[in-house]
């Protein structure tokens, strides 16, 4: 049987490196949801993830309930992001260096998300799931991103199944609404 | 079952999600249904969709579990989670049997000694991979370097956003301040080379810093070659250098909160705020008078000053009041901040509590005041001290230049008639003119 949460976490505690090792394998699609989710496609999801696995790592004492590694994790990864966002506002960049063809983010030292292969349906779709409010941007990012159960995204995300199914249910809605009208 | 009712099952069934009682039910009213097999279709259609859509992303998640557990790997030796408990006898006793041999504090100037040798850029972290943004320089009194990676060294503009791996450092007499991007401060005393690991690490390799660190997941890191240092939400000041061949650590002051140090050698340490570790007296414990403290980090009030109205200087100068009873060196320290004293002085003489304290604030407020603090210094002429309302006086007669003496109706008609002049939010430049 697989090691819980718990185990590994303690486990990690002990300074046994594969534990946290397993404890990334686990959950850094699931992290990775979070992060396109709050940073959208242009954001630098990969290093908000290792940003938030770190985080973790260092804070591993300072948690109380082993067995929420997860939720607790995830709460880590939006502090992540909303920092990366903040330090983004924060940052101001000189008119003289938005030449013709700059992109503002790159000179802020973001690395542009490596894009996979999508088709133009494919952006488009991505591009709806991106506009949805967050509540509902949430749900979809992690039931696509990483194929799971409601129960599973329940206690991630801290929410009854029964809400992610009236979150997944309107956010479908709303999609099939402006997809329909994209076409 | 009704229409609307299936429908608010529907994507859960589609997903293979509803409950055995819930599936059969929905079965039954599908197959009498047209409208809602219609929708289930175009639910499963719009599912294959998304499912293509992030199909990518999702195969692409194993990789990135790899390259993230890689990056961990990498930052490890710097990131250890805490381990064990704290132990205090161990930590006197190696004192006392030479353990601060490794550990030698002393007590510092104000510079960075001269012939201190860091180990400069050669031995940085890699953190290649995290191109993220960890710091923005915010002020600085002279140039100051960054280095990325193996490039070169260059001069940083201020306002310039550092992303985790720069390696920064500043010249004999040149100070700067960054702030981090979770809010954190931090600021560089001249002479002095740090790299920022992460967004809550920085290496230093040689001179000396003050940081005040914002309270978050995780601890915040400040490694030197002779240990690590981690605390949350604390502010502490810090000198690194090698002496007589041997890494030291020097000037080591807490203000706020608590410390961990893991030496490399030896077991782990904490040093609770207000408190400093000081050469000769080896000793933890009774904390030193926190003005004791504000003198040990003087050094950043001139960025301080620089940063013009700050929470932080305004302890500094309550810290200083408080222990200084008139006093060398806390008085003089006091007034080398000359008008940037003046808020935190009138603060406390409308707050204070303790007539000598307020007595002697205000003293020190008669030489110190500017033009802005002339309707305070006007309403305090009704204290019931006489030694402050003297004080307050004199401080008038030096700023306007009027010989009225320490009598409040004197002072508030004069002020009526030139309050166009002496009011609030007047141009600084009509005062010193009418001063003339």
């Amino acid at each position: 049987m697989d090691a819980s949460d718990g185990d590994l976490v303690r486990a990690s505690r002990d300074g046994r490196r594969e534990a946290y090792d397993e404890l990334i394998r686990r959950y850094a699609a699931k992290i990775g949801a979070v992060c396109w989710s709050k940073l959208s496609r242009r954001g630098p999801v990969e290093d908000m993830v290792q940003e938030a696995f770190l985080r973790g790592y260092r804070a591993l004492a300072s948690l109380t309930e082993p067995e929420k590694f997860g939720s607790w994790l995830y709460g880590i990864a939006v502090r992540a992001c909303l920092d990366w966002l903040k330090a983004k506002e924060r940052s101001q960049v000189s008119f003289d260096a938005l030449g013709p063809g700059k992109n503002p983010d790159d000179l802020l030292g973001s690395q542009p998300h490596p894009r996979p292969e999508e088709n133009d349906r494919q952006r488009k779709v991505l591009d709806e799931v991106q506009a949805l409010p967050e509540i509902y941007r949430d749900v979809v990012v992690m039931f696509y991103y990483k194929s799971q159960s409601y129960v599973e995204m329940s206690a991630f995300l801290g929410i009854s199944p029964a809400a992610i199914n009236a979150r997944l249910t309107k956010a479908r809605a709303m999609l099939r609404e402006r997809l329909a009208r994209a076409v | 079952m009704t229409c609307s009712e299936t429908e608010e099952k529907l994507s859960a069934y589609a997903d293979g999600e509803l409950p055995a009682a819930d599936r059969s039910a929905v079965e039954s009213h599908l197959a009498s249904c047209g409208e809602c097999g219609r929708t289930l279709q175009a639910l499963r259609a719009q599912h294959r969709e998304l499912d293509d859509a992030f199909g990518p992303l999702r195969e692409g998640a194993d990789a990135l579990a790899r390259r993230v557990i890689e990056a961990v790997h990498a930052a490890r030796p710097l990131l250890a989670p805490a381990k064990g408990r704290v132990r205090w006898l161990p930590m006197i006793a190696s004192a006392a049997a030479g353990f601060l041999a490794a550990w030698l504090v002393f007590r510092s100037p104000e510079r960075v000694p001269d012939g201190w040798v860091g180990k400069g850029g050669g031995q940085g972290y890699q953190t290649a991979k995290l191109a993220l943004p960890a710091a923005r320089l915010a002020l600085a009194t002279g140039p100051v370097e960054i280095r990325e990676e193996s490039a070169a060294w260059e001069t940083c503009a201020s306002n310039d956003t550092l992303t985790v791996g720069t390696w920064v450092r500043t010249p004999p007499r040149a100070k700067c301040s960054f702030t981090w991007s979770d809010g954190s401060e931090m600021y560089l005393n001249e002479s002095t080379e740090v790299q920022l690991v992460s967004t809550r690490a920085v290496q230093l390799a040689r001179g000396e810093v003050y940081a005040l660190m914002n309270r978050q997941d995780a601890p915040f890191c400040v490694d030197t070659p002779p240990g690590r240092i981690e605390a949350n939400g604390a502010s502490l000041n810090l000198q690194c250098g090698q002496r007589e061949g041997k890494w030291v650590l020097g000037n080591f002051a807490v203000t706020k909160g608590n410390v961990q140090i893991y030496p490399a050698e030896g077991e782990r340490l904490t040093l609770e705020g207000p408190d400093m570790l000081t050469f000769g007296e080896n000793r933890f414990g009774a904390p030193p008078l926190t003005g004791k403290l504000v003198l040990a980090t003087r050094w950043v009030h001139e960025l301080l000053v620089l940063k013009g109205k700050d929470d932080e200087l305004e302890r500094r100068v309550l810290a200083l009041l408080n222990e200084a009873a008139g006093q060398d060196p806390y008085e003089s320290e006091i007034r080398a901040l000359g008008e940037h004293a003046a808020p935190a002085l009138l603060a406390a003489l409308k707050e204070g509590k303790d007539a000598a304290r307020r007595r002697y604030a205000s003293r020190i407020l008669a030489d110190l005041a500017g033009p802005a603090l002339v309707p305070d210094l006007v309403a305090l002429l009704r204290d019931p001290e006489t030694e402050i309302r003297q004080s307050c006086a004199r401080g008038l007669q030096r700023v306007t230049g009027q010989p009225h003496r320490a009598d409040p109706a004197v002072w508030g008609a004069w002020y009526k008639d030139n309050e166009a002049v002496w009011g609030p939010q007047v141009d600084v430049k009509k005062k010193s003119a009418a001063s003339k």
